[in-house]
This record gives structure tokens, sequence and C-alpha cells, in this order.
């Protein structure tokens, strides 16, 4: 397999001019950055088999500079990579669900142009609020401008929406029904300390445990 | 159409706003389940930008549609955005209860001329825009799908679904 051979150039050169090399690989030279980023993932274990990380390093930081789907596919990569390492704590059900909701968050077709990439140290934070809350109803995610995670639960009358910010840090907004009185609350604080913090709205409605 | 253009829309008319589909509130199985706040957040110190649907004729899904073509000559729509439908009165209602303020006015622009706008939504208020979100009912999120599936099929010259 010459794909190491092809990736050790495309690090040398832009892609565009790699042509030739892809010709002889059987890859079409009009596919999508998406389509070589497939290509990639396909045959990571050829560049893993040989031994050589620094080749590997070289393909993620080739990646970055290419089209926005190169960096969508990067962004995905390293929040799984992260992911399955923290992920003792987390059921391989849930992480599953985790990953099919990166892909669908960071498609090509899907993604905002205006918006920042995920940012890996809000999706690490983000993990670290779910060991804290260990949340038996599963949070839909979604991903602000900034490229920060938000966490959602709960209906549209009683719903909380929580913003993971790098550094452990959150920001939440919810509504919920306290002693028949609908309460609003827009705060931030310390992701460890979140069930604490919620603990005056009865945080059970939306994490369900 | 008697309203000019500055002026504040009746209360019983509507306006759409594009929420992409980041600022959607979801389940863990993508379902919608309403609008965040960061969906109705204008810049700052700027209006929200919306269109005014009673400014075409037609019944409520003819309106959509002609609102959304406009929008599209503005606005990169994708299949898993939406169109959220917010009553003018309701939405002034809920500002009201909260203390504030705002107006929906008729703001036509360049290419767009169903353009309305909010004005005087504080930009850094997440409390207060998620209380304007929370009138936005999951049945208010009108998904773009269909629409740029029809918008394609037509742009290809082959007739439309007769359901669309």
């Amino acid at each position: 397999m010459t794909f190491a051979l092809a990736v050790k150039d495309w690090s040398s050169s832009p892609l565009e001019f790699n042509a030739p090399l892809l010709s002889r690989m059987g890859v079409p030279t009009t596919h999508t950055a998406g389509a070589l980023a497939s290509i990639y993932n396909e045959n990571r274990h050829h560049v893993r088999s040989n031994g050589d990380t620094d080749q590997e390093t070289n393909v993620t930081s080739i990646f970055e500079r290419q089209s926005l789907a190169a960096k969508l596919y990067a962004a995905k990569q390293s929040a799984k990579q992260y992911a399955s390492v923290f992920g003792s704590r987390i059921s391989q059900e849930w992480r599953k669900n985790l990953f099919w909701q990166l892909d669908e968050l960071l498609s090509e077709e899907e993604w905002d142009e205006d918006n920042a990439i995920l940012d890996l140290e809000s999706w690490k934070s983000f993990l670290t609020g779910m060991f804290v809350i260990r949340p038996a109803k599963r949070p839909g995610i979604g991903i602000t401008e900034n490229g920060n995670v938000v966490a959602s639960w709960g209906n549209v009358s009683e719903h909380l929406d929580m913003e993971f910010r790098p550094g452990n840090e959150a920001r939440w907004v919810l509504s919920a029904i306290v002693d028949a009185q609908f309460e609003r609350s827009a705060e931030s604080g310390s992701v460890l300390r979140l069930l604490e913090r919620l603990a005056p709205y009865s945080p059970e409605r939306w994490f369900g445990c | 159409m008697a309203v000019k253009k500055g002026q504040d829309l009746p209360e019983t008319n509507h306006v759409i706003r594009h929420v992409t589909s980041g600022k959607l509130r979801r389940d863990d199985a993508r379902n919608i389940l309403g609008v965040r706040w960061d969906g109705l957040q204008p810049k700052a110190h700027e209006g929200l930008s919306v269109n005014w649907l009673e400014f075409h004729d037609g019944a409520m899904v003819d309106k959509v549609k002609a609102a959304f073509d406009l929008m599209s000559s503005k606005r990169n729509f994708k299949r898993g955005d939406v169109l959220a439908k917010m009553n003018v009165g309701t939405t002034r209602h809920a500002a009201e209860s909260s203390g504030k303020k705002i107006r929906v006015v008729y703001a036509p622009i360049d290419g767009n001329h169903g353009h309305a706008e909010i004005r005087n939504m504080p930009s850094e208020d997440e409390g207060f825009l998620d209380i304007i979100a929370s009138t936005i009912q999951v049945d208010d999120c009108i998904s773009c799908k269909p629409l740029l599936e029809l918008k394609t099929t037509i742009a290809s010259g082959e007739d439309p679904p007769i359901d669309a």
C-alpha cells in the first residue's frame, strides 16, 4: 500500500500538486477534501503499521490547513479520540450515541460556515460535566458560534441548556416550574459543582436521576 | 399590506427566523425540542433579522415558501436548519412580561422586500432571549429540508410532487 508514501508527499507539498501520486493510488483527482479524509480514515492503519507517528501528525496538520471538510474531520477525530480515552467512565452505548451526534453536528453538508469549529477544550469540559452529573437522560448536543459544546435537556417549558467552556467552566440557562411558579435562571460556574448549583431546581426533572 | 417601512407589524401577523441546526434544542436522537436562546441572538446593536409572512398572499404554506425564496437570496440554508415561526403579539407580550418593550417592524432590504426586524432585543441577555425562544413551539419549527428539495426540483425542471 502506497498510502504512507502519499502521506509523506502531502506533508511536503500542497495537496493539489499530488495529482499524479493520487492517480497512482487510484484516487480520482476530482475528489473533495472530505472524500480524501475518508480515504485517509480507511487507510489509517497502514500509516500506523509503519510505526511512523510523525507522518500521522503531519497528516493531521495538513488536513487542518485544507478545506472545511478536513477541519471538521480533524475536529471529530480529536473529540472521539479524547472521549475514547475518557470513555471508560461513559458506557459504550452512550459513547456510540455521542459519536453519532458529533458526526451529525460536524458534517460538511450541515455545517454553518460562520461557526467556529468544535473547541476540544470545551468538549473536555462537557465530558467532565457528564461524569459529574451522570445523567440517566442523555442530552442532545449542539455547538455555539464560538465552538463550545451545548448540552440540552427538557422541553420548551422546562429546559436546561448548558454551554461548556474551556477550563471546566459552564454557563447555563434554565426554565423550570418550582412550587407552581415558573422560574428562569441564567448562571455560570464550575463544572465540578454543577449538581450543587442546580439542586434548588430539582435537576432530576432533566437528568432523570 | 398597509404597513410601511419602519412601522410595527400587526399583532396577529407572523414572522419567521432562520435558525441553524446547531442552535436548535434537540434530544439525543436529534429530534427537535425547540429553539435555544442563541438562535434568537441578534448581533450587537442590531435588530434580529426575520421575514414577515403576511407580506405574502395565499395560505400559510404558500407564505412560508415565498418567504423562504426571498430569504434564500441572502442566506445559505442547510437541510438541518429550520424556519422558526413567531406570532408578533405573542412575542411582544412575552417581552413585556419580563419588563422589556420590543418592536417588530417592517424593514425591507435589497433582494428581500419581506424582511422585518425585531428591535430592542438585548444580545447579551440569555435569560430574556430564552423567554422569547420559549414562545416557539416544536410545531412552529418548519424544516428547511423539504423547502430545499422543492427548490432543487423546480431548478432541475422536473415537476414538483403534488403534495409539496
